[in-house]
């Protein structure tokens, strides 16, 4: 089960409103790479999991996703605060404007609400890591993407911190991927499923 | 002059109790998949003990971000500022 601290993973403190710039980073909250997709995906994947080291890893890194949307979201509302029709209508954040006002709901930044199409829980340890290590890579060119347009300090710093976070990420799934090969014969590790099958 | 004196040292309190937990936390990830790493071991106990009596000092002389402990002389926990929300 979950504890909720009342306290961001890393500090947000955003002084200018910028509703282009909230439109963009959103996208980490309910695009296809997003914290949400994450954190559900790697919550799922645990449960068919024959290893207590990558159940853990899965489960302590899903509750930090958790955090993170926490701080994409506090992103989006410091950016979109104080905002007159003009400045809504300029930075193309009418659309959303109009179905959300400026609450936090879960869309990609073209326009797409979350899609759990976008992830997979295989009930294949391989596969399910495969994509663990591919989806922390698409989380980090996100950010990186996002940065290109950022060019207030205040939004650089949280969102830097965030992409650093996919890179260690990606790093631990490589540890859980060693264990399960190393639990596997090495001359062929698809034999069988170690998830479903007895041997 | 004493809220002031008081606001710092828990801005500092607040500062090291968040480096500290970020620590653990990153060790922990490292621990799942090396559970028997000494080194990693020691290093999250000490934190951990670090951490369990700056906590205590924390809620005794500034305020609580844990539930368990928000039941003061009225219901601490839904105290803003929430941590989204900032003075701009």
């Amino acid at each position: 089960m979950w504890t909720y601290e009342k306290k961001l993973q890393y500090p947000v403190n955003i002084k200018n409103p910028n509703p282009a710039l909230a439109k963009l980073i959103l996208t980490q909250y309910g695009g296809p790479d997003g914290e949400l997709g994450a954190s559900v995906r790697y919550l799922s994947q645990r449960f068919a999991m024959p290893y207590k080291e990558v159940i853990g890893i899965l489960t302590d890194i899903g509750t930090e996703e958790l955090a993170h949307i926490e701080m994409v979201s506090a992103i989006v509302h410091q950016l979109t605060r104080n905002l007159t029709p003009e400045q809504i209508q300029a930075g193309g954040f009418a659309p959303y404007f109009v179905d959300h006002t400026v609450g936090i709901y879960p869309v990609s930044a073209a326009g797409v609400p979350f899609d759990a199409g976008s992830l997979q829980s295989t009930g294949d340890p391989i596969a399910d890591i495969s994509e663990d290590l591919a989806a922390e890579q698409k989380a980090r060119l996100t950010y990186d993407n996002i940065l290109r347009f950022a060019d207030d300090p205040d939004v650089r710093d949280p969102i830097k911190f965030l992409r650093e976070r996919e890179i260690v990420h990606f790093q631990r799934f490589g540890d859980a991927m060693r264990i399960i090969q190393d639990s596997l014969d090495y001359k062929n590790f698809y034999a069988y499923n170690p998830a479903f099958d007895t041997r | 002059m004493n809220g002031q004196n008081n606001a710092a040292a828990c801005a500092t309190m607040k500062r090291r109790l968040n480096e500290l937990d970020f620590a653990m936390h990153e060790t922990a990830l490292y621990l799942d998949c090396h559970p028997t790493d000494r080194k990693a071991l020691d290093f999250y106990k000490s934190l951990a003990s670090e951490y369990r009596s700056l906590v205590e000092k924390y809620e005794m002389s500034c305020t609580t971000f844990r539930r368990r402990t928000a039941a003061g002389e009225y219901w601490t926990w839904i105290d803003e500022p929430w941590p989204w929300q900032n003075e701009v």
